[in-house]
């Protein structure tokens, strides 16, 4: 099938599951109670006070109703206001994203050079010394418990002298050297403007966290790398390959554009990862984010805030995921064929 | 009588011979790996930790929660191994008692995923249609999801306790094993011999409890120890968040979230629970991939270079 | 002797494995002439596909060569590996039994041709493009542009394995090796690839290796055959002869068990056993055990292969006098 029918069935599907996940979210909330209720907690608060808090969220109209009405709302753009703080929450949450995004990307570029190289690294000396110790590097990657690693990896770093273990960036820095907010991702925004202090204490400050974020999705993608790279090296094709005569340069790339459609999808679905461990690095870190962001929400209770989280990141999700599948079918030609049928 | 016993067990020896041949191989191949050498020992030691926690923890009504406030935030040293927390409690002792959490939280999601996801895999992947969409969409939507966040969510609104934990992180966990059954269902369907059985009138049930489901089950049981571990890092991960266990209780990731107040002063605080749960999880994960080399098909002799 | 082009001298060949070290070649001795289309039958296990790796120095990493020499237009291919960069893909080449395994999946048919194209014979990107449609003109595809285009799932068995060939003849080689090549392919398919071979076999004086389990492509294809057992050469010689009067037992009983019409009704002669296990083979004449005629001295030493008349030899204690 084409790639263009190919995108526009995922775009469907996108939004069923937008749908679905808003909803499940929704019941959830009201499950336990109303939103008010809850979030109030036993504040002391009068019946009639709950009662006009109810009815300025709209919380006395019958549920689909609610749930219609957010939805639409949504789609607007009014993803409604944080119960604890106010603000908007469309606005706190793409604030706080950028510098998630930041995180992320950083960290998954990293993972996925560590990973690739150690998963290489274990094919060429496959069963020997040097492919036991990258596999048990690669299968403590994925055990390591990320809030743990990055405690430990904070320990160490004290220990040496290494102070960028909080924030963004160094406050002191940021005053003498301010910078525009453009992107909101810091690298990019210092780098843009040529301030290079602000560019390298932002850069020292995110080093730990991406670490600490990569080790999962570098384990991972190297287990997946040679896992698929021994798979294929036994194809046939390689040995016809081989018996013609090809260098072993252009058997390389024969054997790597293969292997690298199972690792894409290892990537891709490593994305759920690096969002909940972001969380969780955030929070050790002391970075700004929507890692924060949805500790905080959680942990009041703070319904609008929590639905748009969910939103947002199912969104975001999908995206990750439909551009991972178009480089898929991009790389191996068959998957559109077999989508097809 | 025991006679009797011997000849029984002799004979079913001598009858199954070959095929205890062959396992015995196949687990010599896996203990010649040093790294699956290493995950089925770390395996052990876990149960044995779990079974024998009270016999084995220096200070077994420490590791179940009573204080010991005069020796508050101690360093790692002769009397406590591991040190002690913020109420004067042996770590080592609480982590030995964490164990039995980890695996608890192990075996029930697991199970629970199993239960739920193995049924709606077969009847999805066998009957397909109009079951199969339905059933298949309803997976699609929590798999396109980061299913932690959704766990989180739930818990957050059930309560914190480590059952309410437990139930959220069940939830989310079964359609996996749903995809992954129903699509081993769907290529075993298509085989030659579940025609043969159709056609000498067994019945559909009996085909997919005798026919189907044992052959789907080895990328399942690969998949659910790799999971165990997973859940291990989920529950902690939960726990730490103050969305599992109640506070008292010896979970690693509890624990975890108490130390990292001190980190920078009483590093072992945080560093002994935090390694517990990495070696959880790395036993777990070791004996997966072991288990992976054990299924598949044996004997993949190498062709070439 | 001036035309031969290969030549096999004792070639023995080991397995390392799990369960033991599997003595997969005993001894491999056989000759190929320039302009010959020459045959290797045998059952599975027989050595058949192990003997053209061999030739072509692709052995797995768990292959030990025990001894003996593959001569290849007068230098022994065993003895120096560089030679190996030189000569494969390009003086020997070789085709594989499933087609469409033997083309990578992600790659246009055109990059992977082109690719051995530029490597071997140096031409630049659209110089080897016509090079290339030339060479599929020539094995018979219609239509070569879209063959070019397209990735190799595309294309049907037939048709893959003509693009194998295509590949294989572009750099003007001495000896192609072709293993199995029809046995994945229809039959219809398979006469006209095994026609194809013949013609370049004439055309090009390309010297053929042929092998395969079936005596039928034996018969239509080959001037000279060698018959395989177990990593034994049982009998070698002109494909008339082997098959009309053939001399070793082995061979006896492979050309008896071909069906018949005129059996309708009987039951199908077969040949008693298993072919062996390597790890553990029979000694001596490894066919021993399933042999009518077998005497004592047959699992004690070896024979030899004999030469009974010009070019007909066969390695069987019965030509011996005095047995």
């Amino acid at each position: 099938m084409k790639l263009r029918d190919f995108i526009i069935r995922r775009l469907i599907f996108s939004i069923f599951v937008i749908f679905g996940i808003s909803f499940i979210t929704f019941i959830m909330i009201f499950l336990v109670g109303d939103p008010v209720t809850v979030f109030l907690g036993h504040g002391g608060y009068s019946e009639e006070d709950i009662e006009r808090l109810k009815r300025t969220y709209g919380l006395d109209k019958p549920l689909y109703v609610q749930y219609v009405n957010y939805m639409v709302k949504l789609f607007m753009g009014d993803w409604g206001k944080s119960l604890r703080t106010g603000r908007p929450v469309l606005n706190e949450i793409i604030v706080n994203f950028m510098s998630t995004f930041e995180l992320i990307v950083f960290s998954s570029i990293i993972a996925f050079l560590i990973g690739l190289y150690l998963g290489v690294l274990s094919v060429k000396y496959e069963n020997r010394l040097v492919d036991h110790i990258v596999r048990f590097i690669s299968i403590s990657g994925v055990s390591f418990p990320s809030f743990w690693l990055g405690l430990v990896l904070m320990i160490i770093a004290v220990n040496f002298g290494f102070t960028a273990i909080t924030g963004r960036i160094d406050p002191y820095i940021k005053e003498v050297y301010p910078f525009e907010t453009i992107t909101g991702m810091y690298l990019v925004d210092t780098l843009i403007q040529g301030n290079f202090p602000a560019f390298f204490s932002a850069l020292e400050h995110i080093i730990l966290p991406a670490l600490t974020l990569a080790a999962y999705p570098a384990g991972s993608i190297a287990r997946m790398v040679r896992a698929s790279m021994l798979e294929v090296v036994d194809e046939y094709y390689i040995l016809a390959a081989r018996a013609s005569g090809l260098p072993e340069k252009i058997i390389d790339r024969y054997i790597l554009k293969n292997a690298i459609g199972p690792t894409i999808t290892i990537a891709g679905l490593n994305f759920a990862y690096y969002i909940i461990g972001a969380f969780y690095v955030e929070w050790i870190f002391a970075r700004q984010g929507l890692g924060r962001l949805a500790g905080d929400a959680l942990f009041h209770l703070d319904y609008p805030v929590i639905m748009g989280i969910t939103v947002f990141v199912a969104i975001f999700y999908i995206i990750v995921n439909l551009i991972v599948d178009i480089i898929q079918a991009f790389i191996d030609p068959r998957i559109l064929k077999e989508e097809g049928s | 009588m025991s006679n009797l016993i011997k000849k029984r067990v002799n004979k079913w020896l001598m009858e199954h011979e070959t095929v205890l041949k062959e396992y015995k191989a196949a687990f010599l191949s896996l203990w010649r790996n040093p790294l699956t050498k290493m995950g089925l020992i770390l395996m052990g030691v876990l149960i044995f930790v779990a079974i024998f926690a009270p016999y084995l923890a220096p200070y077994p009504e420490q590791g179940l929660g009573k204080s010991n406030m005069e020796e508050r935030l101690q360093p790692p040293g002769w009397r406590h191994l591991m040190g002690t927390d913020y109420y004067g409690r042996d770590i080592l002792s609480r982590i030995i008692f964490g164990t039995r959490i980890a695996l608890f939280a192990a075996v029930i999601v697991v199970a629970f995923a199993l239960a739920i996801g193995i049924p709606t895999g077969l009847i999805a992947g066998y009957y397909g249609g109009k079951i199969d969409e339905i059933i298949m969409r309803v997976t699609d939507l929590f798999l396109a999801f980061p299913a932690l966040l959704l766990a989180m969510v739930i818990a957050a609104f059930l309560g914190r306790s480590l059952m309410n934990a437990l139930i959220a992180l069940s939830v989310t966990w079964w359609p996996w094993y749903t995809r992954i059954i129903r699509n081993t269902v769907l290529s075993i369907k298509e085989r030659d011999y579940v025609y043969a059985a159709k056609a000498l009138g067994i019945s559909d049930w009996k085909i997919i409890l005798f026919f189907v489901l044992p052959n789907s089950l080895a990328p399942i049981i690969v998949q659910a120890t790799i999971d165990m571990g997973t859940v291990i890092l989920a529950e902690a991960g939960l726990a730490f968040l103050g969305l599992g266990s109640k506070a008292g209780s010896p979970d690693w990731g509890l624990m975890v979230y108490e130390g990292s107040a001190y980190i920078t002063t009483h590093w072992w605080y945080s560093f002994f629970p935090g390694l517990a749960i990495f070696i959880g999880v790395l036993a777990f994960n070791l004996l997966g991939d072991a288990l992976r080399e054990f299924l598949d098909p044996k004997m993949r002799i190498r062709r070439w270079v | 002797m001036k035309d031969v082009l290969l030549s096999v001298e004792d070639l023995y060949l080991d397995f390392k494995t799990y369960e033991g070290i599997a003595k997969v070649l005993d001894g491999i001795t056989f000759e190929v002439r320039k302009g010959e289309i020459f045959g290797i039958v045998g059952e599975s296990g027989s050595g058949k596909s192990v003997t053209a790796l061999s030739i072509m120095g692709l052995l797995p990493r768990n292959a030990i060569i025990r001894g003996g020499r593959i001569i290849f237009e007068g230098k022994n291919l065993l003895e120096d590996k560089s030679i190996y960069n030189r000569i494969r893909g390009k003086e020997i080449t070789m085709i594989f039994q499933n087609p469409s395994s033997s083309l990578n999946p992600v790659f246009k048919v055109k990059d992977q041709m082109l690719n051995i194209i530029a490597h071997h014979l140096g031409y630049q990107e659209d110089e080897a493009y016509e090079y290339a449609l030339d060479l599929l003109k020539k094995v018979e595809l219609p239509d070569p542009e879209r063959v070019l285009g397209s990735y190799p799932f595309e294309l049907s068995g037939g048709m893959a394995q003509r693009v194998m060939i295509a590949m294989a003849i572009s750099t003007k080689p001495k000896l192609l090796i072709a293993d199995e090549p029809t046995t994945a392919l229809d039959v219809t398919i398979q006469a006209q690839i095994l026609n194809l071979l013949k013609r370049l076999n004439r055309d090009l004086n390309l010297t053929i290796i042929i092998i395969t389990h079936d005596l039928g492509v034996i018969s239509y294809m080959c001037d000279k055959v060698a018959v395989f057992y177990a990593g034994q050469v049982m009998e070698i010689g002109k494909v008339e002869e082997i098959l009309l009067e053939p001399n070793h037992p082995y061979t006896k009983a492979l050309l008896k068990a071909i069906p018949d019409p005129k059996w309708r009704g009987k039951s199908l002669p077969y040949i008693a056993g298993d072919v062996p296990i390597l790890i553990n083979p029979p000694t001596g004449c490894r066919f021993n055990p399933r042999c009518e005629y077998r005497k004592p001295i047959c699992s004690e030493k070896k024979p030899k292969l004999i030469e009974l008349n010009s070019g007909h030899l066969s390695a069987c204690w019965l030509n011996e006098r005095g047995v």
